[in-house]
C-alpha cells in the first residue's frame, strides 16, 4: 500500500464519521444557551471598558491632586500676603490662651495640639480676626525667639473649601516667604516665617 | 485541491459543519466516539460562553485540543499501546478498509493521529500544523511519516512513499 492509498483510507475513515443531526442540533442549542449568559459585545468591549475606566480613574486622581496642589499654593499665597500687609492687631497677647480670651467670637480653639515643638520657637505677640477662603480665621502675630523676626500663624476651621486640605502637612516655598501648612484637629494651621 | 482552496472552504463552514469538523478532529485525538462527542460539545460551549460564537476551525480545534490535553493531564490514565507490539499486527485478514483503519488508527500515538488527520483530511501543511499545535515542523513531518509507516506495516504491506 503506498502513501496515496493510505491517505485515501484515512480520509474515507474520517469523512464517514458524522454526528447525528440531533446531536449536532443539541450542541448548537447548548452553545446558544451559553451565549445569553454573556453578550457577545461584552466579551470584546469589557477589557477595553475596564482599561478606559482605569485610565479615567488615574486621570481624575491626577487632576484632583493637581487641583489640591494649586489650592494649597493659593491658600499659602493668601496667608503670605496678609503676613506682609498687616501689623496692627485687635488684641495684644502673650500666649495662645490670651488670644483665645481676646478673640471671644472665635468658633474654634487656637491652641495647637501638634507641632508644639516648632511653635515653642516663637512667642505670641497679638492677634486679630480674619478670614481665609471665606472661613473664620485667627491671624496670630508671633516673634521668632532666635531671629526676633515678626512671623504669622494662621488658624482657621477646616470648613468649606478648606476641607479639601484635610490631612495636609506641606512646606510651601513662595518667592518672598516660606509657609508651613498642616492640619491640627479639624483646624488649618499655617506658619509664615 | 490546494491548501488555499481548502482554507477558503474552511472559512465558509456553517455552524453544523463546524461541529462535524470539530467532531472528526476530536475523534482523531481522542480515539473513542463518546470522548470525541464530549470534547466537541464542551469546546463549543466554552467558546460560545467566552466569545458568543465559534469563529472558525482553528479556534475550535485549539479549544478541543486544549480540553483533550487538560483532561489527559488530569486523569493520567490514558495508556497507549504501541502499534508494533500488538499481537494481531499484520496477521489478521482485513475485514474492510474502514474497520481496519479505525482499529489501526486507534493504536497510533495521539500526536501521530492528529498530525496525520490534519494533513490528510483537513489539508493543513506541516507548517500550519506546527503553528496550530506548537510542535516544531520537523516533528510534525516525522509524526506524519511514522503514522503512515505504522499503518502500512500493520496493513501488511511495505510502505512506499509516492515522491
Amino acid at each position: 500500500m503506498n502513501e496515496q492509498e493510505i491517505d485515501k483510507s484515512v480520509r474515507e475513515l474520517f469523512l464517514n464519521q458524522k454526528l447525528s443531526a440531533e446531536k449536532v442540533q443539541s450542541i448548537l442549542d447548548k452553545g446558544k444557551s451559553q451565549k445569553t449568559k454573556k453578550p457577545f459585545w461584552m466579551t470584546y468591549w469589557m477589557p477595553v471598558g475596564a482599561a478606559a475606566a482605569i485610565v479615567m480613574a488615574f486621570s481624575f486622581q491626577f487632576a484632583r491632586n493637581h487641583q489640591d496642589e494649586e489650592f494649597y499654593f493659593d491658600v499659602a499665597g493668601e496667608i503670605a500676603m496678609r503676613h506682609n500687609a498687616y501689623h496692627d492687631f485687635d488684641v495684644r497677647a502673650a500666649s495662645f490662651s490670651d488670644v483665645q480670651a481676646g478673640l471671644k467670637d472665635l468658633a474654634f480653639s487656637v491652641t495647637p495640639l501638634v507641632k508644639q515643638r516648632l511653635l515653642s520657637a516663637y512667642e505670641v505677640i497679638g492677634a486679630r480676626y480674619c478670614q481665609l477662603q471665606g472661613q473664620q480665621a485667627a491671624h496670630v502675630q508671633l516673634k521668632n525667639r532666635k531671629t526676633r523676626a515678626l512671623c504669622t500663624l494662621y488658624v482657621a476651621s477646616m470648613n468649606g473649601t478648606l476641607s479639601s486640605l484635610k490631612s495636609i502637612d506641606q512646606h510651601v516655598g513662595l518667592e518672598a516667604n516660606e509657609v508651613d501648612i498642616w492640619e491640627d484637629s479639624d483646624r488649618l494651621f499655617a506658619l509664615v516665617d | 485541491m490546494t491548501s488555499n482552496q481548502q482554507s477558503a472552504e474552511r472559512a465558509e463552514l456553517s455552524d453544523a459543519e463546524l461541529v462535524q469538523a470539530g467532531y472528526r478532529y476530536a475523534l482523531s485525538i481522542a480515539r473513542h466516539h463518546q470522548d470525541a462527542e464530549d470534547l466537541v460539545q464542551q469546546a463549543w460551549m466554552k467558546l460560545s460562553r467566552a466569545y458568543g460564537k465559534v469563529e472558525g476551525i482553528p479556534v475550535l480545534f485549539r479549544a478541543i485540543r486544549n480540553l483533550f490535553y487538560d483532561q489527559k493531564r488530569r486523569s493520567k490514565i490514558v495508556q497507549f499501546e504501541p502499534l508494533e507490539s500488538h499481537p494481531e499486527n499484520g496477521r489478521s485478514e482485513p475485514k474492510g478498509v474502514s474497520m481496519d483503519m479505525e482499529l489501526l488508527m486507534s493504536r497510533l500515538r495521539p500526536e501521530e493521529r492528529e498530525a496525520l488527520y490534519l494533513n490528510v483530511v483537513e489539508g493543513y501543511t506541516a507548517s500550519e500544523i506546527s503553528e496550530q499545535t506548537g510542535s516544531p515542523r520537523g516533528t510534525i513531518l516525522s509524526h506524519i511519516h511514522r503514522a503512515r509507516q505504522k499503518l502500512a506495516k500493520a496493513l501488511g504491506s511495505e510502505f512506499r512513499e509516492s515522491n
